[in-house]
């Protein structure tokens, strides 16, 4: 199997003007590609820049620089029609399960936008996917003809499965789907995702702060801090032994299943550095047990150092080897 | 914020029957939708002529045949009162219709696209407000010819920035909901996003603000019409009427008292009426 890169992306850069001018460099330089049918686990603590990333993925954010190929085209250079027909392959689904729905509008008018606008679909088709869509996301097709307030948290986040799927996607960003949701709940509805994911073959950025759930739905995971990626790795690799000591922190801090050997419980110290005046050298320099002289002086760049491993650490956790 | 959007439809639902709780709301409903009424419907109850005068000039209240006597020139004065409503109403339903089509556009338009655009229009709106609103009518109403056309393109103009100004608060917080870039991602076209996606959740709020607009307008429509400016005689019009009976005030004071007085309520209840319905639609804004 020679994976396809359905995504990749290139160099970038997300820039928020904050308060007094100060400018938030939210997303910076990075560089990840994502292959045909897998799941990517985006992890990382709140304030890290991961939803950003995610919505410059799809272009609802607006990236300041850099490159988002998608099957080899760059879309942060299309305008109009063309990029409003091609941006329908890619699909998100949000995190607040009652700001992304329309109060105003039915389920089944909510569902069908998208086959409607993106698509060209008439209404009679388009209608028949919906019902259709609405049975799979385990709603029932009667559900079509309510409003998105006569549902509960778990039952939008399925309108807003179906929603996602309507235009046939290829790329799906989960921007933390169920993290809204009670955790009786969760489960249900990571199932059903990642059911409907692999059963279609799409392609999906899982963005999430919960290490339990990215390892039960990701193929490899790419972990944020500070606008950067620091880590990417399989999703086996990675919790067998992270790379970098941040997210080796990070795996510290979920519990151990009884099978596996104790972890030693490492607690990050210090606050998240502010994201408009990040440390120089290496970033998490300020709060790693690791940190040398010239982690504080040096910044790290992302390198791989095992094949399909890549880090940003001078002194990554795990041995260097068999690399071009 | 959430939760704001969780009772958005109960709160629909619901705001109809918190209208017109308390005396001077539910008075306030009863006193325009008499006016409105009386405007639409009095002319078929009161059979004589405003326009045709008659030897019986100022006659006084309770006449025989002359409920309200007669104005200086004989005129029957209860069906000049109930003539005289139509204009007033008409012209300012009418400019309220046009600002709120006006106001309500460039503000969706400036809040959803940000950037220069929403600059342009803004600048443009605060020039328009820049100008006393009454010097800003009387322009363009001299402008063109003094009639029902001028007045409401006038008063419509100068109306339509207030709306345009809290129209472009609300789309901006809506733009940004996850809805919203839901439906782009989905393909909808931006004039459809703010027609079908945006305006159905501002119209509770701006229906509110545009009720409040309409006190305004009928109190710049009896205004101009006062200063000869509005309907042209010999159409009956309680701002005409009260300048005409400006000469009478001290023998015969309820032919400016009358359509003074009505002016005044209709805008003061069209105020508490659009009070009301702000509270009944966003229950925790005031209070």
């Amino acid at each position: 199997m020679s994976p396809t890169p359905l995504m990749e992306i290139e160099d970038l850069r997300v820039e928020f003007t904050g308060s007094a001018g100060r400018r938030v460099r939210a997303v910076r330089d990075v560089d990840l590609t994502i292959y045909e049918g897998e799941t990517l686990g985006l992890v990382g603590e709140s304030g890290c820049g991961k939803s950003t990333l995610g919505r410059a993925m799809v272009r609802v954010t607006e990236p300041t620089g850099g490159a988002i190929r998608y099957l080899g085209a760059d879309i942060t250079k299309l305008r109009g029609t063309v990029f409003r027909k091609t941006r329908a392959d890619l699909q998100m689904v949000f995190q607040d399960p009652f700001g992304s729905l329309n109060p105003r509008r039915s389920i089944a008018d909510i569902v069908a936008e998208p086959l409607l606008r993106a698509r060209g679909t008439g209404r009679d088709e388009a209608r028949k996917i919906v019902d259709d869509l609405l049975d799979q996301v385990g709603l029932g097709r009667e559900a079509g003809t309510r409003k998105p307030h006569e549902f509960s948290g778990g039952q939008r986040q399925r309108i807003g499965i179906a929603r996602a799927l309507a235009p046939s996607p290829r790329f799906v960003v989960a921007d933390e789907p169920v993290s809204a949701l009670d955790v009786s709940i969760q489960a249900q509805v990571i199932n059903l995702l990642s059911d409907l994911i692999r059963e279609r073959g799409l392609t999906m950025l899982f963005i999430s702060h919960d290490l339990g759930v990215v390892r039960h739905i990701a193929d490899r995971i790419a972990v944020m801090y500070l606008g950067q990626i620091i880590e990417i790795a399989s999703r086996d690799d990675f919790f067998a032994g992270p790379a970098h000591p941040y997210g080796e922190a990070l795996l510290s801090s979920v519990p151990a299943l009884s099978k596996e050997p104790r972890r030693e419980r490492i607690e990050l110290t210090g606050e998240l550095p502010d994201p408009a005046d990040p440390p120089a050298g290496c970033t998490f320099h300020t709060r790693c047990r690791y940190a040398t002289d010239m982690c504080r002086t040096e910044a790290p760049v992302l390198r791989e150092v095992q094949p399909g491993r890549e880090v940003r650490c001078h002194l990554p956790l795990i041995p260097v080897k068999g690399t071009s | 914020m959430s939760d704001q959007t969780t009772t958005a439809g109960f709160r629909t639902a619901f705001a109809a029957r918190r209208l017109g709780r308390g005396p001077l709301a539910a008075g306030s409903w009863i006193v325009v939708a008499l006016f409105v009424l009386a405007a639409i419907l009095g002319p078929i109850f009161v059979s004589a002529d405003p326009a045709r005068g008659t030897n019986d000039t100022l006659l006084p209240l309770g006449a025989a045949g002359h409920l309200l006597g007669t104005d200086d020139l004989g005129r029957d004065e209860l069906a000049r009162m109930v003539h005289g409503a139509r204009p007033l109403l008409m012209v300012a339903f009418l400019s309220t219709a046009l600002a709120a089509v006006l106001g309500i556009g460039f503000g969706l338009m400036a809040g959803y696209l940000g950037g220069k655009v929403e600059w342009l229009i803004m600048r443009l709106m605060d020039l328009a407000l820049a100008f006393p609103s009454m010097l800003l009518i009387i322009l363009i109403v001299s402008a063109w010819k003094p009639g029902v056309g001028s007045l409401v393109t006038g008063i419509g103009v100068a109306l339509a920035p207030g709306l345009a100004r809290l129209a472009r608060a609300l789309a901006a917080r809506e733009a940004g909901r996850d809805y919203v870039l839901a439906a782009k991602l989905g393909g909808t076209r931006g004039p459809r996003i703010l027609v079908q996606e945006m305006l159905p959740n501002l119209a509770g709020p701006m229906l509110a603000q545009v009720v409040m607009t309409l006190s305004v307008a009928a109190g710049f429509a009896a205004g101009l019409s006062y200063l000869g400016l509005g309907i042209q005689p010999p159409t009956p019009d309680w701002g005409y009427m009260v300048q005409a009976g400006q000469e009478f005030l001290y023998t015969a004071p309820r032919l400016v008292v009358m359509p003074a007085a009505a002016t005044l309520l209709f805008v003061v209840a069209c105020n508490f009426v659009g009070d009301d319905l702000r509270d009944a639609l966003d229950p925790r804004a005031t209070r």
